[in-house]
């Protein structure tokens, strides 16, 4: 006999926001924004723009003053300084904090990792945000999701490289985990600093380096100095970017003020994707001028992820934080197999390329 | 008061001394490097960050030396037409207005900054991952050395006014 | 309260910095404490989280790669000093400049200029410069205001010929395709050497009126020396220092090296003249050490109270206040233009180039693309403008940069009054550009297409 079917889904949140007791408040915030972005990168407008929603959308009740990069501190110094309270807000790519721990990376994006659609379920679907809060609470900062990028673009290279011969060898720049990949795939990865990367790859210096996606690339003017794009970006295919607050700050906050808050920031999380995608397909426009879009080649794909897998297995061994994040990842990436395959093959391409055979 | 002064300043300057030979290893480091790179086509993964914390080291080491050889600029416009005594006034007060409360806290900070880096063992947040507390702590034993400097000149001054008036 | 809107900050911070700076106590010390005092007006009197700021910032400074460039030209400069190799460089060429008046000055604009394309970091050219060429100059006669001109501006040029890392990060803030790094390093080329022909005539027509200034060889002593003589002497002694800024640079154009490495294989490649030299004992490389340390902590402690300085600046909304002056007039294009570029200089005289360009090319950007302006010419203009900040009293980097490395006779008020006319050079080379924008597009438009 079957199961009786209930209606499938819940709201959770529905029950609790009916009974809430509404305690308005006037009380005024002036709060300063720290980031790793200088004004140039699109990071920038996003963290810009959760601070105008949040300034609109509370009359102005909690002001959110964003600084630049170096504005207040470096880069790099954005998490310190949040979570001492010397500021009040930050905003970040998660892989940054990759030094206070390595579960840090898998919320921002790792090699063969989530894309945007896999960050947006399973971080409000399948518990991803209540990990990262645990995460980022272990430093005294309450964390929401703010920026979704969308897939970098590959490697800019004067050099073609489409099969694993092609890489061996061949001087990249980049950081982090993929730089340990590229380096057993026989790379030579260097992480060379930001300042001396443009005249490096156009001296030849480096064969090649990535950066982005293609709007945040397209004002680097690495096209003008290579000759191709290695793609796709296997490194990072849906950078997740965050705001998170200092715990004593953002325990001041009247609860509606951190409501609206929330929605500010799932505002931007949806904002950030549209806004970016729509601005990379007119980036790829200009950028295909100068450069060749290549392929890897299949083999070349599970070579790179065969190797990636690995490294993240060693990963999850020696950090018991990224090994839970990472397995409720790759929880996610199973369970969703099944329907990902029943729904292939309706990849909305164009008439005219669909046509042709290009169904997914 | 003069065994303090002596003593602060041999610490630093021996100190300073031998961390004024950092610079050759930076050198050895980045040459290391292109050698790598241009040559084996191997670069390392730790090339660029060790060359940044041998610098950072090498001058956090030294701005006490510095100080003491009265290294750091001036502009002497006013003060050059003092005194010797009126000068040692001017140093003495304004040491002790700018100098101390500034650079007290800054030496605070900079160990408070250290010890929480310490408290977490904290390594870089980069492929190689090398630890950096110990780097925070040389900078924050480097703002120390440079109140103790300052310090210092405080107290020769004084000492200067004592032998003026003696 | 009234006090603390960021106006009366803004005005009150430059105020406390100018009478401080005459106070005569390290320069560095004074702009910490005047951030100290500023910072905790506008942050409520949180001791502890401005000063974790300064220690954020500090610790900022030791992961900066490109500072890495300044230790390794001063210990270049350092062992070409102690091995002699730099004074027979310029005794050689004031022999081989012979009669021309100012000779030797113009000589060093010209390896100022050469210099310039080997480092992005003006740290660390003015105090390589200062330490090599300052002495030579003073010892043939050239009178001191002419010299620290000559060091400063001229040293200066490295900022804006390429490599520059003052081009690096204005590229990365614009995030305009027009204005990448590499059209910005091709746009530079020539507003560069621009400039260096502005001080190679100025210097020459006043030692020209004025031979006293800087004088040439005396004929007497010219006679001395054959044309066989001056041959050998130039190859002897120009040669080998010279070949070694080329194969700095050449390791640069060549692929071998970033610039900041090429700046190790210089101090290896002084060394090595110093072992020809017989001069490479282990005294000169224990004396040479202790004192690149001592200078660039000099360089150092002036980076560590700028930050300082400018973090609290920013924080305030001092950028703000400043770029408001420009809002809110209809202005008129060339008007708003002026205006823009009068602001820039303005701030340069308190501020560091950093500090300013974060705060002005966000915001002046975009109201010079709404003004028609093409966006490479204005931005070398910003860059151009922006050099005269490191020479502006009271607060010009050059200048003390210089002050710490001059010999001892050497005043601050030589450096104020001996700058002063080669400000005036800058500004006439920035109407220069004004009127002829070919000047800024013509190589981009080569190298690039239009
Ligand atoms: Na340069
Ligand atoms: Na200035």
């Amino acid at each position: 006999q079957a199961a009786k079917r209930e209606k499938f889904g819940v709201d959770s949140r529905h029950e609790s926001s009916t009974r809430v007791k509404f305690k308005p408040s006037d009380e005024k915030f002036r709060w300063k924004m720290t980031m790793p972005w200088s004004k140039g990168l699109l990071f920038y407008d996003i963290a810009v723009h959760f601070c105008d929603s949040v300034r609109l959308a509370t009359a102005g009740r909690l002001d959110i003053k964003p600084f630049s990069a170096g504005e207040i501190v470096p880069a790099m110094q954005t998490f310190d300084a949040v979570s001492k309270g010397s500021v009040q807000v930050g905003h970040d790519w998660a892989g940054y904090w990759k030094g206070k721990d390595e579960g840090f990376v898998p919320l921002g994006d790792m090699p063969f990792g989530l894309d945007s659609e896999g960050y947006n379920i399973w971080l409000y679907e399948r518990g991803g945000l209540e990990l990262a809060q645990e995460l980022y609470g272990n430093f005294n900062l309450q964390v929401l999701p703010c920026g979704q990028t969308g897939q970098d673009m590959g490697i800019f290279s004067n050099k073609r490289a489409t099969k694993m011969d092609d890489f061996k060898g061949m001087k990249v720049r980049t950081v982090g985990w993929y730089m340990d990949i590229l380096n057993r795939l026989g790379a030579a990865a260097t992480p060379m600093p930001g300042g001396e990367i443009y005249l490096a790859l156009e001296r030849g210096v480096l064969d090649g380096a990535e950066f982005s996606a293609p709007a945040i690339t397209y004002p680097m003017g690495f096209d003008d100095i290579t000759k191709y794009v290695l793609s796709p970006g296997v490194h990072q295919p849906g950078s997740q970017c965050y705001v998170f607050f200092n715990k004593d700050a953002w325990n001041e906050l009247p609860e509606d003020l951190q409501e609206i808050v929330k929605i500010c920031a799932k505002e931007t999380q949806l904002w950030s994707y549209n806004w970016i995608q729509n601005l990379n397909s007119q980036a790829m426009a200009k950028l295909t001028e100068k450069v060749e879009i290549v392929q890897m080649d299949p083999e070349t794909l599970i070579e790179f992820n065969n190797v990636s897998q690995k490294y993240i297995n060693e990963i999850k061994e020696k950090n018991p934080n990224a090994k839970k994040i990472i397995e409720s990842q790759e929880a996610f990436k199973k369970d969703f197999e099944n329907w990902r395959n029943a729904r292939a093959n309706v990849t909305p391409w164009s008439h005219e390329t669909y046509a042709t055979g290009r169904t997914n | 008061m003069r065994s303090i002064i002596a003593a602060i300043d041999s610490f630093n300057e021996k100190i300073g001394q031998l961390n004024s030979l950092l610079v050759l290893p930076l050198v050895g480091v980045v040459v290391y490097e292109i050698i790598m790179r241009y040559l084996f086509n191997a670069p390392t993964v730790w090339g660029f960050e060790m060359t940044m914390f041998i610098y950072g080291v090498h001058y956090m080491l030294g701005l006490a030396l510095t100080e003491n050889r009265e290294g750091h600029v001036k502009v002497e416009i006013l003060t050059s037409r003092f005194s010797k005594k009126g000068q040692a006034w001017f140093n003495i007060i304004g040491y002790a207005l700018l100098f101390f409360p500034v650079f007290g806290m800054m030496a605070y900070a900079a160990v408070a900054y250290a010890w929480t880096s310490i408290g977490l063992l904290e390594v870089n947040n980069t492929s190689w991952a090398p630890p950096i507390w110990p780097v925070k702590s040389l900078m924050a034993l480097g703002f120390v050395m440079l109140f103790l400097q300052g310090l210092n000149t405080f107290l020769k001054n004084i000492q200067m006014l004592r032998e003026i008036r003696q | 309260m009234d006090f603390m809107n960021p106006e009366f900050l803004t005005v009150g911070m430059f105020g406390l910095l100018i009478a401080c700076i005459l106070l005569g106590l390290p320069l560095a010390f004074t702009l910490a404490a005047v951030a100290t005092l500023f910072g905790l007006i506008d942050n409520g009197w949180n001791a502890s989280g401005l000063f974790d700021i300064f220690a954020n910032n500090c610790w900022g400074l030791m992961n900066n790669y490109t500072l890495v460039a300044i230790p390794l030209f001063i210990l270049m400069a350092q062992l070409l000093d102690r091995s002699k190799v730099a004074e027979k460089l310029f005794e050689a060429l004031y022999v081989v400049m012979g009669r021309v008046k100012g000779g030797l000055g113009l000589a060093v604009v010209v390896v100022c200029t050469v210099f310039a394309a080997t480092t992005g970091i003006i740290g660390a050219s003015v105090v390589a410069m200062g330490l090599l060429a300052a002495p030579a100059l003073l010892n043939k006669g050239y009178q001191k205001e002419l010299t620290t001109g000559i060091i400063c501006s001229a040293g200066t040029l490295g900022i804006l010929i390429p490599p520059s890392i003052m081009l690096v990060v204005y590229g990365g803030l614009t995030g305009m395709k027009e204005t990448s790094v590499g059209q910005l390093f091709a746009a530079a080329i020539l507003p560069g050497l621009l400039l260096a022909s502005l001080y190679f005539i100025y210097i020459w027509i006043r030692c020209v009126i004025n031979p006293s200034l800087g004088p040439a060889i005396s004929e007497e002593e010219a006679s001395k020396f054959s044309a066989a003589q001056k041959w050998s002497m130039t190859l002897k002694s120009l040669v080998p220092p010279l070949a070694l800024i080329l194969t700095v640079m050449g390791t640069i154009l060549a692929g071998i090296a970033t610039p900041t490495e090429a700046a190790a294989l210089g101090a290896v490649g002084s060394g090595v003249l110093a072992l020809f030299n017989g001069a490479l004992t282990g005294k000169v490389v224990y004396e040479s050490c202790v004192n690149t340390l001592k200078i660039s902590c000099m360089v150092m402690m002036l980076f560590i109270g700028g930050k300082f300085f400018s973090t609290v600046f920013l924080s305030m909304g001092g950028g703000d206040v400043v770029v408001d002056l420009l809002v809110g007039g209809g202005l008129s294009p060339s008007m708003a233009l002026l205006v823009m570029m009068a602001i820039i200089f303005f701030m340069g005289m308190f501020i560091d180039w950093a500090a300013i360009l974060l705060v002005t090319v966000p915001i002046f950007m975009p109201i010079a693309m709404e003004l028609d302006f093409n966006p490479l010419w204005f931005s070398m203009l910003v860059c151009v403008n922006l050099q005269t900040s490191f020479l502006t009293p009271p607060f010009g980097y050059a200048l003390f940069y210089l002050l710490g490395v001059a010999p001892q006779e050497v005043k601050m008020t030589h450096i104020y009054k001996g700058i002063m006319p080669f400000v005036g050079l800058q500004l006439v080379g920035l109407l220069l550009l004004f009127f002829f924008p070919d000047i800024i597009t013509y190589l981009p438009s080569v190298f690039f297409g239009s």
